[in-house]
């Protein structure tokens, strides 16, 4: 039997398939779902990555959505959020898989260069109630390495595919008791008790990249140096001047 | 609750002829749906997917000064402002958009009569996506920032008329 401290799971939405977990987290937020609402699909048929990107979702892998509610105060750094979930995810995977996954800045994980998975986030206010964020995982667990569609063959990964298929039920429950963990000291302290851990998992620091839509940057190269204490990739750009991003996408050159 | 129960409820589903199931214990609502693609929540026509993720944000507006307006709103990087114009503020630093996804339109435009609570944008940080609603009811009189622009903590983003 396997006990997790995944307490402040209280409602959970299990389905065969969704369109996607996190279209339906938001909207039951919007309607003042709990914090611990969580929305769970064998399968997605609209899986959804950045800026309405689509994201492959077949039966086999892992894809879920959850609320939170953030008490006042974490507005700042909310977006930070997101690393600290990305390393929830690592943590797990590293527990149920005994695989080594990395972070790619902001919110994808990769496992030997390749996806394994990504992490999107939402938040907003509803009119009455608290901030929330809504945060969706995808994870490629037990889905075949010939299943991909021929465009992204090459740059996923599947758990599968490196021969470390695992119960989906138990990654789920792991990386949200991992989330929980780091959902309270997060709350607590902010983001920088578990800043030196995301920059150890991040698999973009040292790298020579390129970002497209990085803000007013627009698209820049150079090599990544860090990660800021608000979360931002810190880049040394080839002209040499160092500079924080707070968004774009990240391409390795 | 722990995971072998919820797995237990599972293949208790999956192995009848039930069609939706929801227990509670403890505290721990648990529901599981065979159906594909049915959800138990009713999609009402203004919940289309295309809308589905647009969530509001706490905004600070801020009245611009009538007298000053334009030495306050060009301290901020805003253009002058007259007398019943309400600034809408980002409330982060991210990056700005002015549609829901890359194909979609605008959610407003310059002359676009807004309602309070209705969305004007997103802030996207590290792949955050913060969705800003008006704090008031009015005209967009001016949108301050482009499409793609990075925006920082306070900086306006929006006029809106709102006499």
């Amino acid at each position: 039997m396997i006990n997790l401290d995944v307490s402040w799971v209280k409602n959970i939405n299990c389905f065969q398939e969704l369109p996607s977990t996190q279209d339906l987290a938001l909207q039951l937020a919007k309607e003042g779902a709990e914090e611990g609402t969580l929305v769970v699909s064998e399968a997605q048929n609209s899986g959804r990555g950045r800026r309405g990107n689509s994201w492959f979702s077949p039966k086999g892998g892992l894809w879920f959505s959850f609320v939170l509610r953030p008490a006042a105060g974490i507005e700042g750094s909310v977006a930070a959020f997101n690393l600290g979930i990305g390393l929830s995810v690592i943590r797990a995977v590293k527990k149920i898989a005994g695989i080594g996954a990395l972070i790619k800045w902001p919110n994808d994980i990769l496992c030997g260069g390749k996806k394994l998975g990504g992490i999107i986030a939402d938040a907003g206010t509803g009119k009455e109630g608290p901030a929330y964020v809504v945060a969706g995982i995808g994870i490629n667990t037990n889905v075949p390495a010939d299943a991909f569609p021929p465009q992204i063959r090459d740059t996923a990964v599947s758990l599968q595919g490196l021969g470390r298929s695992v119960d989906n039920l138990e990654l789920m429950g792991r990386i949200l008791e991992e989330t929980g963990r780091m959902y309270r000291v997060f709350t607590r302290d902010g983001f920088s008790p578990i800043l030196a851990e995301v920059k150890k998992s991040c698999y973009t620091i040292g790298k020579k990249i390129r970002v497209f839509g990085a803000g007013n940057y627009g698209t820049v190269t150079g090599r990544a140096v860090d990660i800021s204490r608000k979360g931002g990739l810190v880049l040394k750009t080839d002209a040499g001047e160092v500079i924080e991003i707070f968004s774009g996408n990240v391409e390795m050159i | 609750m722990n995971l072998k129960e919820v797995k237990e409820i599972i293949n208790l589903l999956q192995n009848s002829d039930i069609d939706e199931l929801e227990i509670e214990r403890e505290g721990v609502r648990i529901r599981v749906k065979k159906t594909p693609g049915v959800q138990h929540v009713p999609i009402t026509s203004t919940n289309l997917p295309s809308q589905i993720f647009q969530q509001p944000v706490p905004v600070t507006s801020v009245p611009v000064a009538p007298q000053n307006g334009g030495q306050a709103g060009q301290a901020q990087g805003a253009v002058p402002a007259e007398k019943g114009v309400i600034q809408i503020v980002s409330p982060m630093v991210g990056t700005f958009y002015r549609a829901p996804s890359s194909e979609a339109e605008p959610y407003v435009e310059v002359g676009t009569e807004v309602t309070k609570g209705q969305p004007l944008c997103i802030i996207e940080a590290m792949k955050m996506m913060n969705e800003i609603e008006s704090e008031v009811s009015g005209k967009i009189v001016r949108i301050l920032v482009e499409n793609g622009q990075t925006v920082e903590f306070g900086q306006p983003l929006f006029q809106v008329e709102t006499q």
